[in-house]
């Protein structure tokens, strides 16, 4: 799918075994956790590179899970 | 028509739309050697096509049209157990094959704070009497020795799954002395939980490994061991358990993944693995190819993989909650229970420690399925001295229960008849909690829970409350029946908020307040991990 949003760091799954501060991407439906294809799960620094700027781009949807396959910084 | 011992299922139109007629031939006859090894040890197999309407009918069912409607593949498999009456009931090929049954979780939330599991994927239904539904709490009662061998979710060719069905096959019960070592791998902030669980079912902690520092290129020293219990952070579509220092850390080091495993352990390898989607069946396109961690265990020899296919929970210290299912899971194993037996029995033990089950209790027994033949028996009980006579070989075969030359342990009959009464009894007499939008608490327990979570440093303005009614079936029904005037808990009450940030990162205090008759019965504070 195509996806246009706002990239913010974000606690996600408290009180789980998954607890932890995500980068998340907020669109205008929904919000995700944001992952790269190919990229670490947890922690992928080339991720934390983006927090704070609105991106777009293309990539699949897994439940609350966006996997980015490809996108480029618009502001 | 004789006693089948062992049932598998599975959906053979949707085998063929992956692996085409011969991918599918090749499965039939790697089946086929299968009841034939099985035949060998005593037991007697059949394999029912749940999409097969001829084969159905057999079993006064009817057949699953659409592989992906769940509802007609719990009626399909209900319908061959009810008719058939198994020991064991293997489900063949992954969830595009015959899929987890979709539960609604309790613990759900839309705010990315919080639980985002829309639903459950779990194979628990299956193990149940009750009829198909999506509510979580109908399923408290399993009595049937289930476990999935999956093929890879997404395939085109069936190499896995007829590795998968050989090493079922072929497998050989060990000794208990073969498996008195263990691999135990935990992230460094769980170590006090984790050494715990270790000194509870090994004896000892002291080969345990931390993440950091350790991992994930383990070696031969830790992957050979036979049996393996990993508690550590895992992520949704990922080949990687990561670990973590601290609570306030923010690095997550990777711990254990699918490449130093594929190929590198032993067979007969048996894993717990209480890590968040540690047995996600998830479609290895979704990773760039990276087959999850569990895939590479079972393509290596492994016997089982008992994991979550979603989010789990456990506390801050002591065992709870995953740990303690994983635990008794392995227990049953170190007993020389059968993996699908061990199952059961663990999910028996969970529910006894309750009289009232709660939203993380319904999630974490639903969430962890089993990966592999429930008919292997890893570990061999050692037998009574009786059990090694001509006298008892001799009358046993007389009643029809051991066939002359076979060493089937003997009273498989009398234990599936207990955990069959077990289940049942358990269905009649836990209650659990159902989520109440419109329910809230009293003053006082509000302000008990409040009070507790502004105790451990929470800030009121960042707490949030949630409300659950307390279904009990056995005030419904048993204490009637014997005329008992006995309150029980009516509402369960949690908030939640998070503290102050420490070294940047939020930690979060969920307090939990059981109440009967407006009056708390019982409080519970937990913290994040």
């Amino acid at each position: 799918m195509r996806f246009r949003g706002r990239v913010v760091r974000q606690r996600v799954a408290r009180g789980s075994k998954s607890e932890r501060r995500a980068v998340m991407l907020k669109t205008a439906h929904r919000d995700y956790v944001l992952r790269r294809s190919g990229g670490p799960a947890l922690d992928d620094v080339e991720l934390d590179a983006l927090v704070g700027h609105t991106v777009e781009g293309e990539g699949i949807v897994r439940d609350y899970v966006l996997i980015m396959s490809m996108w480029r910084i618009v502001d | 028509m004789a006693k089948i011992d062992k049932l598998i299922v599975t959906n053979v139109k949707a085998l063929r739309s992956k692996y085409g007629s011969s991918g599918v031939a090749a499965i039939g006859a790697a089946v086929d050697a299968m009841i034939v090894a099985d035949e060998r040890r005593g037991l007697t197999t059949r394999m029912i096509d749940l999409a097969s309407a001829s084969q159905m009918r057999t079993v006064r069912g009817r057949a699953v049209v659409d592989p992906d409607v769940r509802k007609a593949n719990k009626d399909a498999i209900d319908a061959a157990y009810r008719a058939l009456m198994p020991d064991y009931l293997v489900i063949l090929g992954s969830i595009d094959v015959v899929p987890h049954q979709s539960l609604v979780n309790p613990l759900y939330s839309d705010d990315p704070d919080g639980d985002n599991d829309r639903h459950v994927g779990s194979d628990l239904p299956y193990a149940c009497e009750a009829p198909y539904s999506r509510n979580i709490s109908d399923f408290r009662g399993p009595t049937r020795v289930v476990g999935r061998l999956p093929d890879v979710t997404g395939a085109e060719k069936p190499s896995f799954l007829l590795r998968l069905i050989r090493t079922a096959a072929s497998y050989k019960m060990r000794l208990r002395t073969h498996h008195s070592d263990y691999f135990g791998l935990s992230a460094q902030v769980w170590r006090d939980s984790t050494r715990l669980s270790l000194r509870t079912l090994f004896g000892s902690d002291k080969t345990m490994r931390q993440s950091p520092p350790d991992g994930p290129a383990w070696g031969a020293t830790e992957l050979h061991r036979s049996l393996h219990f990993i508690n550590c952070h895992g992520a949704p579509s990922s080949p990687e358990f990561y670990g973590q220092r601290t609570e306030s850390s923010k690095d997550r080091p990777v711990a254990h993944d699918t490449e130093h495993v594929q190929g590198r352990i032993r067979n007969g390898t048996v894993i717990a693995a209480e890590c968040c989607y540690g047995a996600e069946l998830y479609d290895p396109r979704d990773a760039t190819g990276r087959r999850g961690i569990c895939y590479a265990y079972l393509d290596s020899g492994a016997y089982g993989f008992f994991g979550s296919s979603d989010i789990a929970y456990g506390p801050s210290s002591g065992n709870g909650w995953a740990d303690l299912i994983c635990r008794y899971f392995l227990e049953g194993v170190l007993r020389g229970a059968s993996l699908g037996r061990a199952v059961l029995e663990a999910r028996h033990t969970y529910l006894l420690g309750m009289s009232l089950l709660q939203p993380e209790d319904l999630k974490t027994l639903a969430q962890f399925n089993l990966l592999g033949d429930p008919s292997i028996h890893p570990i061999g009980r050692v037998p009574q001295a009786l059990e090694l006579t001509r006298i008892f070989h001799r009358a046993l075969a007389e009643s029809g229960l051991l066939p002359p030359g076979r060493r089937l342990p003997p009273g498989r009959g009398l234990r599936r008849d207990r955990l069959l009464r077990t289940g049942l009894l358990l269905d009649d007499t836990v209650g659990s909690v159902r989520p109440a939008r419109g329910l809230r608490p009293r003053a006082g327990v509000d302000r008990a829970l409040r009070d507790s979570a502004r105790n451990a440093g929470v800030r009121g303005a960042s707490l949030r409350l949630s409300s659950f009614a307390v279904h009990d079936p056995a005030k419904r029904d048993l204490y009637r029946r014997v005329r008992l005037q006995r309150e029980t808990p009516g509402t369960v009450h949690t908030i939640s908020g998070t503290l102050p940030p420490k070294h940047g990162v939020k930690r979060i205090v969920v307090v939990s307040a059981t109440v009967e008759r407006g009056r708390i019965v019982r409080l519970r504070r937990m913290h994040s991990r």
